[in-house]
């Protein structure tokens, strides 16, 4: 049986009226096991982001329960951030950093041993090779994405959060990224919580994804069962776009 | 507290800040001009004044020399986290094994590296056009500087929270606020100049009583016991409750999801 790395309990977010007084997150439960991509989706505000930074512990939750590698942040925020790591379109980098720079300082928070040979094997992986000393605010969006990936997986993570990774890529560096990320994934038999607009790489990435709507859970279970919930009992291939849009269209975005 | 997560943010800072024409400027063009000017400016006004403005140019170069290190201690410090916010690096740091007590730590020992620096050069500067030698001030120079580069940590600290708690808007405080405690802080002049209302304030900060033992020590050789406990307990109390509010407001801000909204 594969061990639980994340447990989810009726989680709910509500910010107030200074910061627009809305449920961001209503009850929501899910859990993710080693080894397993599981996609977060849903329109825009429909509580991903939300979701993702409140297991990153930069969002406090207003109710319920985030539980990684069987604890809270009450009961060891060290040793679970050093096992969890994050990467999204919306964060970068100090600028006048250059790539290595930037992952000797993430390698150094995270207290990763053999630091330069894993700076060197994921510089590597992620063809940063000529880009190595060059400063992170000279790089494209897509090499800063590549740069971001590297961060994320500097700590060998066991849990990792990548809200929308590949949102800047052009689509021949977005595929070769989804298969580098598979592949270290598989190979370290991390779990990835992933959000993405991007349906069919959703369904190349996911192993099982849950449908978020105004801050609840509309649909969750294998991109396939998810589609024949959704759309029809009869489909034989994931349709993660209809799937998207019905949900959408039903309940409004 | 982990040294080496402490290490990896000064190693980041020292990286921008050597990399930054800009944050080398702030640095030492601006103090190093402040004391080419004003210290022509009080020579020349104690020229003109004979024997009536003697030790002038000592009170006004010293003044000069301690205000940099309340000013330099805040703005460093305040430095650090506006830089993380302009690289839109918040979330990565916060989604790390860091703690704010190293976040803290890391701003407060950059703070006192860089103004370790700046303090060298304008005393080579002071020395080499007024012949001001800042170490005849003696052993007086650790209480002066240490006090007064703990005042501007506080200071910073509390510009830090008001940033982190009310955004971007904030952020000229950085290089403001700091200027709000100079009046009062008697650098250039001795308390009973300013008004009743006015002296009730200065008495709470610890940099007046720094201000008026240099003055004590220039002109009489003694720097009364009062003014530097004094210093240190006003010091040691607004640290703590700058401390508390930062963890406060930081605690506040994750609840109201800032942290990510100061990426906006």
């Amino acid at each position: 049986m594969r061990e639980k790395v994340l447990e989810v309990k009726n989680l709910t977010k509500k910010f107030g009226p200074f910061s627009g007084g809305f449920t961001a997150v209503d009850g929501i439960s899910f859990e993710a096991f080693e080894g397993e991509v599981l996609g977060l989706l849903g329109p825009n505000g429909a509580g991903k982001t939300t979701t993702i930074q409140m297991i990153l512990d930069v969002i406090k939750p207003t109710a319920g329960s985030i539980t990684i590698f069987g604890k809270t942040f009450q009961d060891d925020r060290e040793g679970i951030m050093r096992r969890l790591n994050f990467s999204s379109t919306y964060v970068e980098m100090p600028g006048k950093l250059t790539v290595a720079e930037n992952l000797r300082v993430f390698g150094l928070l995270f207290g990763v041993q053999n630091l330069n040979k894993r700076i060197e094997e994921l510089i590597g992986l992620f063809r940063l090779s000529e880009l190595r000393n060059t400063r992170y605010n000279r790089l494209s969006s897509g090499q800063r994405t590549r740069v971001n990936l590297c961060e994320a997986f500097i700590n060998h993570p066991k849990l990792l959060l990548l809200d929308e990774p590949t949102a800047s890529l052009d689509p021949e560096i977005a595929d070769s990224a989804r298969a580098l990320i598979k592949e270290i994934v598989k190979s370290q038999q991390t779990t990835v919580i992933f959000t993405s607009h991007n349906m069919a790489e959703v369904e190349e990435m996911c192993d099982r994804v849950i449908f978020i709507n105004h801050g609840r859970v509309a649909v969750e279970g294998t991109p396939l069962e998810v589609t024949q919930k959704i759309i029809s009992s009869e489909e034989k291939e994931p349709d993660l776009g209809q799937v998207f849009l019905k949900i959408v269209r039903e309940f409004g975005p | 507290m982990n040294l080496t997560r402490i290490y990896a943010i000064v190693l980041e800072h020292l990286y921008i800040w050597s990399r930054s024409l800009s944050r080398l400027t702030d640095a030492f063009w601006w103090p190093l001009m402040d004391l080419f000017v004003w210290g022509l400016t009080t020579i020349f006004i104690q020229k003109l004044g004979g024997g009536v403005f003697a030790n002038l140019l000592l009170v006004f170069l010293s003044g000069l020399i301690f205000w940099t290190v309340i000013y330099r201690s805040q703005y460093e410090i305040s430095l650090v986290l506006a830089e993380e916010i302009w690289s839109r690096n918040l979330l990565n740091l916060f989604g790390s094994p860091l703690t704010i007590w190293e976040f803290i730590t890391a701003g407060i020992f950059l703070s006192a590296v860089k103004l370790l620096a700046v303090l060298f050069s304008m005393s080579i500067l002071a020395y080499l056009l007024y012949a001001y030698n800042i170490l005849s001030l003696g052993f007086y120079l650790i209480p002066f500087v240490g006090s007064l580069a703990v005042f501007g940590w506080i200071a910073g600290i509390v510009i830090n929270t008001l940033i982190l708690r009310f955004g971007r808007d904030f952020e000229a405080l950085a290089w403001t606020a700091v200027f709000m405690a100079q009046p009062f802080s008697c650098i250039f002049y001795p308390l009973k100049v300013l008004p009743q209302w006015a002296q009730s304030i200065a008495l709470m900060l610890p940099s007046t009583y720094i201000f008026e033992g240099l003055r004590s020590l220039i002109y009489s050789g003694y720097f009364p016991p009062f003014n530097f406990w004094m210093s240190v307990i006003l010091d040691a109390v607004y640290f703590c409750l700058s401390l508390l509010a930062f963890k406060s407001v930081f605690e506040k801000a994750k609840e109201l999801g800032l942290l990510s909204r100061l990426l906006e």
